[in-house]
């Protein structure tokens, strides 16, 4: 006959086994969540690279219009529209971007419906410029952004480029998408240069740069009423200096 | 008769080409333009010359300054040809900085900014260059839209800026920044810019086209007192309204007033009492007028016609209120900022 100190051990036992069920299969969330958000930055970083940014639109992002997107110190860009300029670019000859993130610091929120992540990466960003099929006109202001010239003068681009991508990442009908991105730029340089002598000479032509990232090749949307300004000013920003001092962007890691 | 000219200094947006800031030369007899000079400066969306006309101070209106995420103003030494050298800048800890003043002693340097809602105080050294700001003044906390539009001296002890954040003319003490007055335009219209003249404040929507006329008791520990409230555009206009830029002659007779969307001048006759009334309302031959300035003697206005890309000159007809004789039309990308001098001998 069971004793009730029998029974009552049963029963913690029951429970401990169901404990273990739901920590397992939280834990078995959570890494299904890990690996989704690795591989939705893998392909984002592949989309980069084949210029397939419309995909990464599409694919990678929610269509919230709570989607947001800072870069450096653009400032925040906000609502859907606004996010979709940075990507919608056309394709020119001569010009790449390649990307490669480091191994995430990722967290999975316990509802898990929410994530945030932190990658560094480093990239290259090229423009053939006059040593392309398609220079650009001699009296566009953003020549000034190729910034390495051939001994007969001719402009180009091709740099380096160090990032670091913090990311709020939303589930969606089961699927993983970005919600906010924000990137931070800590250096570029011309490829044959190197970060520390090129800072002061960036500044030149850091603001013409966070503009025409935000340089959409379709039409804006009417109620953009013809100007693509930022939603709000930056958040966050560093950026490299040679009288500055590494500071932690952004101040609250994931855990 | 000796010949003259004047300098003007257009400020431009980075874009369509654009060089920076131009120096113009006027010509005293034909008002004929051009350009003899550009200096390189990012988004000079406001210039301000000091009353000495040697040193020019321009903003930088975008989102990075220095590799901070921040607007600046840049200092500039006038050289006798009209050239600018560049006697560097400070941060001034707001984003898209929009607009700058000098006080009437050259001592200090004053800007606001669209982002982040604060206005910055720079001590200006006896060489003309920007010292690191002394003074950086906060909105209030619980404002909802944390952005200034306008920043100028008011008096000699007080900083005046036009505030969206709260839909206010918002004054200060120069010295310390301590909030001393405001005052909350009603109906939630989109204030813009304003002007003093004398201890009068003449402060203009954008949208409505409405100009609120103060007069002024700070001195005395008083606030501002509304004394007249009247419109750009004559009362009959039903059409739509996007005011920019609102200024007095030197010799306070008269106050004008653009319109970007008429692409036109509106000239007030100032009474004793600090009324306006209104006089003429004059097209100008290119679009969007962004800002205008007055030269220092009084006799010209140059326009800066940022949509045409193009600058023109207009007498000032003080008889009737009027802008009379033009010069020709200059093109410059983007023109968005403009300082003049008063008539140089050559």
């Amino acid at each position: 006959m069971k004793t009730e100190e029998t029974m009552m051990e049963n029963k913690g036992a029951e429970k401990s086994v169901e404990e273990r069920i739901l920590r397992l299969e939280e834990k078995a969330r959570q890494s299904e969540a890990r690996i989704a958000i690795a591989d939705l930055m893998g392909r984002y970083a592949f989309y980069c690279g084949a210029d397939l940014k419309e995909r990464i639109l599409t694919d990678l992002w929610t269509k919230s219009d709570e989607a947001s997107l800072e870069y450096g110190a653009s400032g925040v860009y906000k609502e859907r529209w606004k996010v979709e300029t940075f990507y919608n670019k056309k394709a020119v000859p001569g010009k790449m971007t390649t990307l490669s993130f480091s191994t995430p610091l990722l967290e999975v929120s316990q509802s898990g419906e929410r994530a945030r992540g932190l990658w560094m990466a480093f990239l290259t960003e090229t423009d053939a410029g006059d040593l392309g099929t398609a220079p650009p006109d001699r009296a566009d202001g953003r020549r000034a952004l190729l910034s390495s010239i051939t001994p007969d003068g001719r402009r180009y681009r091709a740099e380096i480029l160090l990032q670091k991508y913090d990311v709020d990442f939303v589930l969606e009908d089961g699927v993983w998408k970005i919600l906010h991105l924000h990137v931070s730029e800590y250096f570029r340089c011309p490829y044959d240069r190197d970060w520390v002598r090129y800072a002061g000479e960036r500044l030149m032509t850091d603001g013409m740069w966070l503009e025409s990232l935000f340089e959409s090749s379709k039409p804006l949307p009417p109620q953009s009423h013809g100007e693509n300004l930022p939603s709000g000013p930056s958040t966050e920003h560093w950026q490299y200096g040679p009288d500055r001092v590494p500071e932690p962007v952004p101040k609250k890691l994931p855990e | 008769m000796k010949k003259s000219y004047y300098q003007a200094y257009i400020g431009t947006n980075s874009v369509r080409g654009s060089q920076g800031i131009y120096t113009v030369r006027i010509d005293g007899e034909s008002l004929e333009a051009e350009v003899t000079a550009a200096a390189q400066a990012y988004n000079a969306g406001g210039v301000a010359l000091d009353k000495s006309e040697r040193f020019l101070y321009a903003v930088s209106e975008g989102m990075t300054f220095d590799g901070y995420a921040d607007g600046g103003v840049s200092a500039y030494r006038i050289e006798g040809d009209g050239r600018l050298t560049k006697l560097g800048g400070q941060r001034s800890f707001g984003q898209r900085t929009c607009c700058a003043a000098v006080d009437e002693a050259c001592e200090n340097v004053y800007a606001c900014n669209f982002y982040c809602g604060t206005w910055t105080a720079f001590p200006v050294s006896e060489e003309g260059a920007l010292l690191p700001a002394r003074l950086v003044v906060e909105p209030p906390a619980d404002a909802g839209w944390k952005a200034l539009h306008c920043v100028a001296p008011v008096g000699e002890k007080y900083i005046g800026v036009i505030s969206l954040a709260e839909c206010a003319l918002v004054i200060y003490r120069a010295e310390d920044g301590e909030r001393v007055t405001s005052y909350e335009f009603p109906n939630k219209p989109f204030p813009r810019y304003f002007e003093t003249c004398g201890k009068y404040i003449y402060a203009m929507m954008q949208m409505p086209d409405d100009i609120y006329v103060f007069e002024e008791h700070l001195s005395k520990g008083g606030g501002l007192r509304l004394i007249q409230k009247i419109s750009v555009m004559e009362e009959t206009y039903m059409g739509p309204v996007a005011t920019s830029t609102l200024r007095a002659t030197p010799d306070g007779r008269l106050l004008l007033a653009a319109n970007r969307t008429t692409n036109s001048i509106t000239v007030f006759e100032r009474k004793t009492d600090g009324t306006l009334e209104r006089k003429s309302i004059a097209e100008l031959p290119g679009k969007g007028p962004r800002d205008f300035h007055i030269s220092g003697d009084g006799r010209i206005v140059v326009a800066a016609l940022q949509h045409s890309d193009e600058i023109s000159v207009h007498e000032i007809d003080y008889e009737n209120g009027a802008l009379a004789k033009a010069g020709g039309r200059t093109a410059i990308p983007s023109p968005a900022a403009v300082a003049v001098s008063g008539r140089m001998d050559v």
